[in-house]
C-alpha cells in the first residue's frame, strides 16, 4: 500500500504536535500502552506527549527533533511528520520536511500567535522541496469564540503570501480546534459557518487527487552509478535508476566521457532479469569497460543530460554565506563537488518579501537564484522535470548552509 | 498494523546498504539473531549479488536462547558470512537497563576498537520506540557511542553524513521505514530463514528477542509466518511488552541510546 508523507508545518506552540496527537487517537492508529505512558503526572494531559518522546521535549513542552506519527484508517496510510518549530531547529525541520507529499501547515488564532516569520520560511521551504497540495489548519478556534470572521482574517494573511511567493499548490484551509478535536476527523457542531470538510477528511481527498509519483519530462534512461565492484573477473557498476527503462542489449553512454558501450548482463534484487525500471537498485554489467565511477551518470543514446559543471538555481540558506569564500560544496545524491564560484543573481527574503538584484552575500534564511560553477564535472538535471537528479545540500566543511534546486 | 508497499522497502534498504558500503572504509553489521537483523542481512545478499560483504558482530553475552546460537552457527555457515562473536560478561549483580546498558555496549565498544570499525548497520525500526522515530538514517556517534540527539545532522533527502570530525562511528540504519508486521511480510515473501523462537510452541512463542533474562514470551498460538501476520495486525500491544528494559522508567531507552546501545 502507499503511504502519503504529510509534513507539519508552523510555529512553536501553535499545536502541532497536540494535532497529532489527537489524530493518533481519533483514527485509533497509536496504542493503549502509548497513550497511557504519555501521561504525566500532576500535569494536564497534552496529546503532544505521544510524540514528544525525549524527556527533555515533555519537560519543556517542546519537540526538539523530527518525530513520525503513521496514521491508518479507512484503507490509507499517512505518515506525520512532525517537525520543530523553533527557529535555531530550522535543520531538524528541513529534514523532516524534504521528503514530504503533502503539508498541512497550523497557524495559531489566540492573541500574540498568529501568521510568524518561521511560518513563512517553512511554506517557503515547502514550496522549494515540491509538496504537491497544502491544508491551512487555523488552530485554536475555541479560545477565539469559533469566530468566522476571525478566521477569514487570520487565512485572508496567509493567502496574502502565498500569493507573493507565487505558491502554486492546491490550498485549503479549516478551522479547527487540536486540543478539543474539532474539524480534526469529525466536523465540529461549533462551527457550523465552515462547509468544507474537516482536515483528515482533506488528507484523503488530497491522496486521491494530488498524489502522483513526478512526471518526467521525457522517458530517457537515466541511472546514477552508486559503486563499481568487481565480480567474478567483470566489473559491475551499482545503480540507481531514476529514469526510464533499460534492457539487457541496449545502447547506452556514460560519463565522464560519454563512452558508448551494451548493457550485457542486468541484476535486480540479486536476479538476473532481462529489464529493469524507474526507482530500482540495478546491479549492471556492460559488454566493455568505461570510465565510469561513483558520481557518473549512465544514459540512453537519446539522452542529453541537462547540465555538468554549471548551472543555475535557486538556494535557502539557513547559515549566511559570501559568494568569493573558499570550502563550499554541494551535496547531492549524497556526493561532495566543491564550488569553484558562485554569483547572485537576485535574493529574496522569505520573510518579508524584500527582493534585490546582486549582491555578494546572502544573509542567513534568506533565499536566491545564483550562477554556480563546479569544481568538476558533475550530471544534474532540472528539479522540476528530473526531482532527484536536481536538488542539492550545501555545506561549508561539516557545517549545513542550506538547499537548493536546478532551474 | 498496516503492510506498506514491500518492494518500496526492499528497494530502499538495498540503496542504503550500497550507500553504506561504498562510504565507509570499514562497514559491519549488528546480528542478534531477531527478525530484524536476519532480515537486514537477507537484503544485503539482494543488494551485493548474494554476499553479505561486511562482517556481522553478535554481541554475545553467554545468556542467550540455545535456539539462537544453533540458528546462528547454521545461518552463518550457508551464507558463508563473516562472523565475529564479542564475548560480554554478565555481572549478576546487574539487571535490566544497566545491564543493557554495561555489558552489551562494553563489548560491542571493545570490538569495534579491536577492528577499526567506521560504519556499523543495526537493523532498529521507527515503529519500536518514539525515541527511535526520531532517529537519521546516517547517524554518528561520538567516542564515548554517545547519541547527540539534541544536535543531529541535517538530513535532506538522501544526503546522509558519512564522517564527522569527533565522531567514532555512524550506525546505518536500513531497515529504520519498515514495521514489524512489513518484517514478516517481507521474511515470507523473500524465504528469509527465521529463529524458531518465533513460533508458537505450548501456546507462547517470542515476539521480540533479547537474551534469556529479560525477555518473556506471549501467549500465542502462532505456529507460521501467515498466523503472526494476523496475529500482528490485530494487535494493539507494544512489540516490545516483553522486554523489561523498556518498562522499568520512562525514559530509559533514551538513556540506552544515548549510552550507545542498539
Amino acid at each position: 500500500m502507499d503511504k502519503y508523507i504529510v509534513t507539519m508545518l508552523g510555529e512553536k506552540d501553535h499545536g502541532k504536535s497536540t494535532l497529532i496527537g489527537n489524530l493518533l487517537i481519533a483514527t485509533g492508529s497509536t496504542t493503549e500502552e502509548r497513550v497511557k505512558e504519555a501521561r504525566v503526572k500532576g500535569k494536564r494531559w497534552e496529546p503532544a506527549y505521544i510524540l514528544d518522546s525525549f524527556s527533555e521535549e515533555r519537560e519543556n513542552e517542546m519537540t526538539i527533533d523530527t518525530t513520525r506519527a503513521e496514521l491508518v484508517y479507512k484503507g490509507k496510510m499517512f505518515e506525520l511528520i512532525d517537525v520543530p518549530g523553533h527557529l535555531e531547529l530550522i535543520k531538524n525541520m528541513m529534514s523532516g520536511a524534504s521528503n514530504g507529499d503533502f503539508a498541512i501547515l497550523m497557524v495559531s488564532i489566540k492573541k500574540g500567535e498568529g501568521f510568524k516569520p518561521q511560518t513563512r520560511r517553512h511554506l517557503f521551504i515547502s514550496q522549494m522541496f515540491g509538496i504537491k497540495a497544502l491544508a491551512v489548519a487555523i488552530n485554536k478556534m475555541d479560545i477565539a469564540g469559533y469566530d468566522q470572521k476571525a478566521f477569514e482574517k487570520a487565512k485572508g494573511e496567509v493567502e496574502e503570501y502565498l500569493k507573493s511567493i507565487k505558491f502554486d499548490k492546491p490550498v485549503f484551509f479549516v478551522p479547527v480546534s487540536a486540543y478539543n478535536n474539532e474539524n480534526l476527523v469529525e466536523k465540529s457542531a461549533n462551527m457550523k459557518w465552515y462547509k468544507g470538510l474537516p482536515l483528515f477528511s482533506l488528507l484523503m481527498d488530497f491522496s486521491k487527487r494530488y498524489y502522483r509519483a513526478a512526471k518526467s519530462a521525457d522517458e530517457g534512461m537515466r541511472a546514477l552509478v552508486q559503486d563499481v565492484v568487481d565480480t567474478d573477473g567483470s566489473k559491475a557498476m551499482f545503480c540507481v535508476m531514476y529514469n526510464g527503462t533499460i534492457k539487457v542489449g541496449d545502447s547506452i553512454r556514460a560519463e565522464p566521457n560519454g563512452a558508448r558501450a551494451k548493457v550485457r548482463k542486468l541484476h535486480l534484487k540479486g536476479k538476473s532479469v532481462s529489464k529493469a525500471s524507474a526507482h530500482s537498485n540495478i546491479a549492471l554489467v556492460l559488454d566493455k569497460e568505461v570510465d565510469a565511477e561513483r558520481g557518473s551518470l549512465i544514459y540512453g543514446s537519446a539522452v542529453k543530460p541537462y547540465k555538468k559543471g554549471e548551472f543555475q538555481g535557486r538556494i535557502f540558506v539557513i547559515n549566511g554565506l559570501k559568494t568569493g569564500e573558499k570550502g563550499l560544496f554541494i551535496r547531492t545524491n549524497n556526493n561532495d563537488i566543491p564550488i569553484k564560484s558562485m554569483k547572485i543573481v537576485s535574493t529574496l527574503s522569505p520573510t518579508t518579501g524584500k527582493a534585490a538584484r546582486g549582491g555578494s552575500a546572502i544573509a542567513t534564511n534568506d533565499s536566491a537564484v545564483v550562477s554556480v560553477k563546479l569544481a568538476r564535472d558533475y550530471p544534474l538535471e532540472r528539479y522540476v522535470e528530473h526531482n532527484e537528479l536536481g536538488r542539492f545540500a550545501i555545506y561549508r566543511g561539516e557545517e549545513f548552509v542550506g538547499v537548493g534546486i536546478v532551474e | 498494523m498496516m503492510r506498506q508497499d514491500i518492494n518500496k522497502l526492499e528497494e530502499k534498504s538495498i540503496f542504503i546498504i550500497r550507500e553504506a558500503n561504498a562510504k565507509f572504509k570499514n562497514l559491519a553489521a549488528l546480528w542478534s539473531m531477531g527478525k530484524d537483523s536476519t532480515t537486514m542481512l537477507a537484503l544485503a545478499r539482494k543488494a551485493f549479488l548474494g554476499k553479505v560483504p561486511f562482517p556481522v558482530i553478535h554481541i554475545d553475552n553467554g545468556i542467550d536462547f540455545p535456539e539462537s546460537y544453533k540458528f546462528r552457527d547454521e545461518l552463518a555457515k550457508k551464507w558463508n558470512m563473516k562472523l565475529i562473536v564479542a564475548h560480554s560478561k554478565i555481572r549478576e549483580e546487574l539487571s535490566g537497563f544497566s545491564c543493557c546498558g554495561a555489558n552489551k555496549t562494553d563489548a560491542l565498544k571493545e570490538v569495534m576498537d579491536e577492528h577499526g570499525f567506521d560504519g556499523l548497520i543495526v537493523s532498529i525500526r521507527r515503529d519500536e520506540h518514539g525515541i527511535r522515530a526520531k532517529e537519521r538514517v546516517f547517524s554518528p556517534r561520538n567516542k564515548e557511542f554517545k547519541w547527540d540527539y539534541k544536535n543531529q545532522p541535517a538530513e535532506i533527502w538522501n544526503n546522509y553524513t558519512s564522517k564527522l570530525e569527533k565522531t567514532d562511528h555512524i550506525r546505518v540504519h536500513p531497515l529504520l521505514d519498515w514495521n514489524e508486521v512489513d518484517i514478516w511480510n517481507y521474511i515470507k515473501k523473500a524465504k528469509v530463514p527465521m529463529n524458531p523462537l518465533y513460533f508458537s510452541k505450548e501456546g507462547h512463542r517470542y515476539r521480540s528477542l533479547g537474551c534469556t533474562h529479560c525477555t518473556v514470551p506471549l501467549k500465542s498460538n502462532a505456529k507460521s509466518i501467515d498466523e503472526i501476520i494476523k496475529e500482528l495486525e490485530g494487535t494493539k500491544v507494544e512489540e516490545r511488552s516483553g522486554r523489561q528494559q523498556d518498562k522499568e522508567k520512562a525514559y530509559v531507552m533514551e538513556k540506552l541510546r544515548a549510552l550507545g546501545y542498539m
